[in-house]
């Protein structure tokens, strides 16, 4: 606890200071300009872990320290999602002008996977550098036929594993140097264990928890150091045989308390010195185009989860003791992050539904809920769907039972899957619906509105606004979707992950880094933001435009895009209808969560929009992954308009297949998303969307249950990207009842937050920093409430960190059990 | 035809109404007129327009649709003329503060009449979340006097394993009683036997006692007693003491004494009806124990 009050009081000092400096590291690419981009990338991660370890020219970053009663050596450096990270150049200036076109740099590495901790732990690092090696010797390299430079992804893996063992050994060195210096018996006795762990673990296998622990530990750090924000995955399946072996359970405990402070590391709590830490780039990229964050909201975010629970491979129930040991270790620590998220399902133990509900009721937010029930077949289907192999149809459903989720929600395979995924916003999606395929913006000079999408025409009536609504998400999905298979290769020549691949799925057998085909299964998820402020919507034009027929739809329209002012047209006429829209589109109107009203819409809606989603999947097929389109002119033609001149990706890389699933939710983004949108019900122009797939704040006025019962109607079963429900409720008094419902009707995933009463008064504090008052002043007033932590869509962060716009955003969000 | 209920609320979490964690269904209307009613609005057939001050933004938005002048302002007092109102509800349609949908806000037209089936269909997420903890309480206005549909109601909830509680103050016709009887689990008797000086003191306790005969019959039925403390009334020594004789001649051993409602102006205030609250110098707390301790000394727990 002395090691998390450390971290707490660093958080709220300016840690600008801390940050590895760019120009400070060495150019990777200058020192090789002539080797493969994938040598290069591991000389560069070998370099950032020397100069992680060099105290003498990077001691501001104070990476090469071990803290008074640390027992895991080892930091990451400063970055994070909304900050951004620092690495050195790797790339060449032609690649780097190239890249240009797609927004690739290094800074485009995805992260949101997980490694194969298994493999970590029972076989080090030094047996996969044996491993590669005896490759590159043999003519293992000829086995699978395909066009890529083995050679080089396996030097390249050895080289990275290589420099992850030497920086252990380094930390390895200093803990016995340490110790000498120590006259505190106690803890020089640490020190040289700690010493010994460092230089057998990660390199060779690990034979008690403290060893699989730390060599998990190294292996992470190294990671999170060099780019690739890789979560944590199912760390209770990896670690209870080490448990088991360990008679000390309260030690066992301490050190996964420990685990998880150091995986805080890298926390702000104050929001004074953002500015001077902010690293991003434009290449912040999922896909191709310039990503803009929230970077305020992302600040904390480190793409880091634990998944424990559920069930194993076969189907058997998972929970062990350590799924136990982890979650009350959790509960004892109660940061923001590492993210926890438990698996549970209607044959999860009892005792295990009672400690998350305890859980919760302690740190008011931990841990995050994954149903079983629903993730399982929505995965296994996705994967299997169109397959007739009964064999391949086994490993598919082994495969979806080891689901976990990456850094934020995202569901991917246990260390088997290549993950990317595009959003697309469902409200811009209903805008062009609304005003043929335009938004619906207030701007004079762009006429009607910008122009989105294709033209659906004029609705005059219900059936026409459903079927251009269809016709909508069909283009935006395939728009989203079908990037995601043409951009597929670029990533391999610009952001190869070789320390990834080395510990990931198939990559070493295959030969192949895991940006090009190297996974056993690639996932390609279009997650659809805004749904619940679809279904309001559209639910509220149904009933006032085409059922009561109160209000023409041009009317409506205007209405939104106007944001239910007339201005300076000084026509009371028109405000008066205006105002009287506003009133029946906020409150006289059925809402996703509140009324059951709504389930036929939001039926409509999602059946839409999963349909385009496996109708995008065929012409994907057809388009980028056949090798029969090689030789037929039509679909070289199509190639040639999505701008794509190569051989299928099958033609590439033999058996390759990018399945495709699809997902409800916003992460972090329903502030940033929604700032873009006219008004619609319950929300004016400019305001946030829903956060994820729950009622949007503020229109959300009775308990649970009556959303509960949406999900049973929904079938959330089919969306393999993840379905997410963030709740927060004013009491716990229903707590167990609503997780276990929750389970039972079928709801995908759950965070749950119980209220704090202080919401507004940190509001009012951080309103006033932002004003008046001196940095100092502002932490000190706010450090008693640092251990406030909310959900921000993707992952948790104390709510004193928020943006002041998701601070408001949140102060209407608790629900009453009443 | 199907079967319809009028209701002017529903509460989704009381833990005062019943054994454990309830979903409270208020059903409209009720035979009674006993002054210390909080809930004067379910008297009707239909509830009067409720206006909360507090609430109003005072814009006027409501006068402006109104067609029979109910709603006027004046030196920023929103004042409204029920007698004129035809409850069209077009007010509160208007109103920025008011929801037509969730029938809350500064103006409310809260009755509703809704079939049983559907009334089930609303009522069935939240029994279902309180599942094992609770069940539904039917509670009004007087429950019985919608005896047939509600019976109906009771049936659904019983079939799908719901725990179910009935609020009544007995004083129904026996065939009332009979018709929901084989349907709820938990009775809260309200007691309106006598408090010694009203008119139809006899009355009342014939009927009490009717309903009591039949009540008592089958030993599974729970039987909670329901006292409200109300000064002057419900705390006289006279009424006490004839309750007591009256659950040991029916072996009542439960009893539920209920604190003085503060809040009992609300819905007076909002239904513009006037109230005679109790005298303020009386310290209703006081009162509170002195009930509970008679009750105690008599042996039943309270």
């Amino acid at each position: 606890m002395k090691l998390r009050e450390a971290l707490v009081k660093r958080g709220f000092e300016n840690r600008a200071g801390e940050w590895f400096r760019k120009e400070d590291l060495p150019d990777v690419a200058a020192m090789y300009p002539d080797e493969h981009v994938m040598i290069r990338r591991a000389y560069a991660i070998d370099e950032m872990l020397k100069a992680m370890c060099d105290a003498r020219k990077f001691g501001y970053t104070h990476c090469f320290e071990i803290a008074d009663g640390d027992l895991l050596a080892g930091t990451i450096p400063m970055g994070s999602n909304g900050l951004g990270k620092v690495f050195p150049n790797y790339l060449t200036e032609d690649e780097l002008r190239v890249g240009s076109v797609t927004n690739k740099t290094e800074m485009a590495l995805l992260g949101h996977n997980t490694i194969n901790y298994e493999k970590v732990v029972h076989y080090g690092l030094q047996s996969i550098i044996d491993y590669a090696e005896g490759r590159i010797q043999d003519n293992g390299l000829k086995r699978v036929a395909d066009a890529y430079d083995k050679t080089a992804f396996y030097r390249a893996v050895v080289i990275s594993c290589r420099a992850v063992i030497d920086y252990a050994r380094r930390f390895s060195e200093l803990a016995l140097r340490e110790a000498k210096q120590c006259t505190d018996k106690v803890r020089a006795d640490e020190l040289v264990k700690m010493a010994k762990i460092c230089a057998k673990v990660p390199a060779g296998p690990a034979d008690n928890f403290y060893e699989a622990l730390h060599g998990i530990w190294l292996v992470h750090c190294c990671l999170h150091s060099t780019m690739d924000f890789m979560s944590l995955g199912r760390l209770d399946q990896v670690l209870n045989p080490y448990l088991q072996k360990e008679h000390n359970r309260e030690f066992a405990r301490e050190l996964f308390e420990n685990f998880i402070i150091k995986a805080a590391g890298r926390l702000n709590f104050s929001t004074q010195y953002l500015v001077e830490q902010d690293h991003m780039d434009y290449n912040a990229a999922l896909g191709i185009h310039p990503y803009y964050l929230d970077q305020r909201a992302g600040l904390n975010n480190f793409l880091q989860n634990i998944i424990i629970g559920g069930k194993t491979p076969d189907g058997a129930d998972a929970t062990n003791d350590c799924t136990y040991l982890i979650l009350e270790a959790f509960r004892n620590v109660n940061l923001s992050t590492p993210g926890i998220y438990v698996r549970l399902h209607k044959e999860s133990p009892e005792k295990l539904f009672a400690a998350v509900a305890d859980s919760i009721k302690q740190t008011k937010n931990l841990p995050y809920i994954l149903n079983d029930d629903v993730m399982i077949p929505a995965m296994r289907d996705a994967l299997s769907s169109g397959e007739q192999d009964d064999e391949k149809k086994e490993m598919y459903r082994k495969l979806a039972n080891d689901y976990c989720v990456d850094g934020c929600w995202e569901p991917i395979l246990n260390a088997e899957s290549e993950w990317t995924f595009g959003m697309i916003n469902g409200m811009t999606i209903l805008e062009c619906t609304l005003n043929r395929g335009a938004a619906l913006s207030a701007n004079p000079a762009l006429l009607r509105g910008q122009k989105l999408s294709i033209d659906t025409g004029e609705l005059t009536s219900y059936p026409d606004l459903q079927k251009a609504l269809v016709a909508q998400i069909r283009f935006f999905v395939d728009q989203s979707a079908l990037a995601m298979c043409l951009y597929y290769l670029t990533s391999e020549f610009v952001v190869p992950s070789p320390l990834v691949s080395a510990l990931f799925s198939t990559c070493l057998e295959t030969g192949r880094d895991k940006s090009w085909g190297g996974a056993k299964c690639n996932l390609g998820g279009t997650v659809l933001g805004g749904a619940p402020d679809m279904i309001n919507t559209v639910s509220a034009i149904k009933k006032w435009v085409y059922e009561k027929k109160k209000y023409s739809l041009p009317d409506v329209i205007s209405a939104l895009r106007f944001n239910f002012t007339a201005g300076d047209t000084g026509d009371m006429k028109m405000q008066r209808m205006y105002d009287s829209i506003k009133v029946d589109f906020f409150t006289n109107s059925p809402q996703f969560g509140n009324d059951i009203e709504t389930n036929e819409v939001a039926r409509f809606i999602l059946d839409a929009f999963h349909d385009a989603v496996n109708r995008s999947k065929t012409l994907a097929d057809k388009v980028f992954l056949d090798p029969a389109g090689d030789h037929d002119k039509k679909i070289q033609a199509l190639r040639c308009i999505a701008g794509y001149y190569g051989n299928a990706l099958q033609t590439e890389l033999p058996g390759f297949d990018l399945k495709f699933t699809a997902g409800l939710g916003t992460f972090e983004q329903y502030n940033w998303q929604g700032a873009g949108n006219a008004a619609s019900a319950a929300r004016y122009s400019g305001d946030p969307l829903a956060p994820n797939f729950t009622p949007t704040s503020g229109t959300w006025h009775s308990n649970p249950a009556t959303l509960l019962e949406a999900f049973r109607e929904l079938n959330l079963n089919r969306f393999a990207a993840g379905v997410i429900t963030d709740i927060c409720l004013e009491s716990d008094a229903l707590l167990e009842r609503i997780i276990k419902t929750f389970i039972a009707k079928q709801g995908g995933m759950l965070t749950v937050t119980i209220a704090s009463q202080y919401y507004q008064e940190i509001y009012e504090i951080a309103k006033a920093a932002n004003l008046i008052e001196s940095p100092a002043a502002a932490s000190e007033k706010l450090l008693k409430y640092a251990d406030i932590m909310v959900r921000v869509g993707g992952w948790n962060a104390p709510f004193i960190t928020l943006p002041l716009s998701h601070m408001e955003n949140y102060i209407n969000r608790p629900v009453s059990s009443n | 035809m199907d079967s319809e209920l009028s209701y002017f609320n529903i509460s989704w979490l009381s833990e005062h109404d019943g054994p454990g964690k309830r979903v409270v269904l208020f059903l409209q209307g009720c035979n009674l007129n006993c002054t210390w009613c909080h809930s004067p609005h379910s008297k009707p057939d239909a509830s009067p327009l409720l206006y909360f001050d507090s609430l109003c933004g005072k814009c006027g938005a409501c006068r402006e649709v109104c067609e029979h002048g109910v709603h006027s302002f004046a030196d920023d007092r929103h004042t409204l003329r029920r007698e004129v109102c035809a409850k069209c509800g077009r007010c509160v349609e208007a109103c920025p503060n008011s929801s037509t949908v969730q029938h809350s806000g500064a103006l409310s037209l809260p009755t509703r009449k809704v079939s049983v089936a559907s009334l089930f269909e609303l009522i069935r997420p939240h029994l279902e979340l309180l599942q094992g903890e609770g069940g539904v309480t039917f509670s009004g206005g007087e429950p019985l006097l919608q005896y047939e549909a509600l019976a109906e109601l009771a049936a659904m909830c019983k079939r799908h394993g719901f725990h179910t509680a009935l609020e009544t103050s007995g004083i129904a016709p026996l065939r009332y009683i009979q018709k929901v009887y084989p349907f709820i689990d938990t009775w809260l008797f309200g007691c309106r036997l006598t408090t010694g000086h009203t008119a139809n003191a006899a009355y009342l306790e014939s009927m009490t006692r009717m309903s009591l005969d039949y009540l008592t019959k089958d030993p599974q039925k729970e039987i909670i007693a329901r006292i409200p403390v109300i000064p002057g009334h419900t705390d006289l020594s006279i009424y006490l003491e004839s309750l007591s004789l009256l659950f040991a001649e029916y072996g009542i051993g439960k009893i539920d004494v209920l604190p003085y409602n503060s809040e009992a102006t609300h819905y007076y205030d909002a239904s513009g009806l006037p109230f005679h609250p109790v005298d303020n110098k009386i310290d209703v707390g006081d009162r509170y124990r002195y009930v509970v301790s008679f009750f105690n000394k008599n042996r039943i727990p309270a």
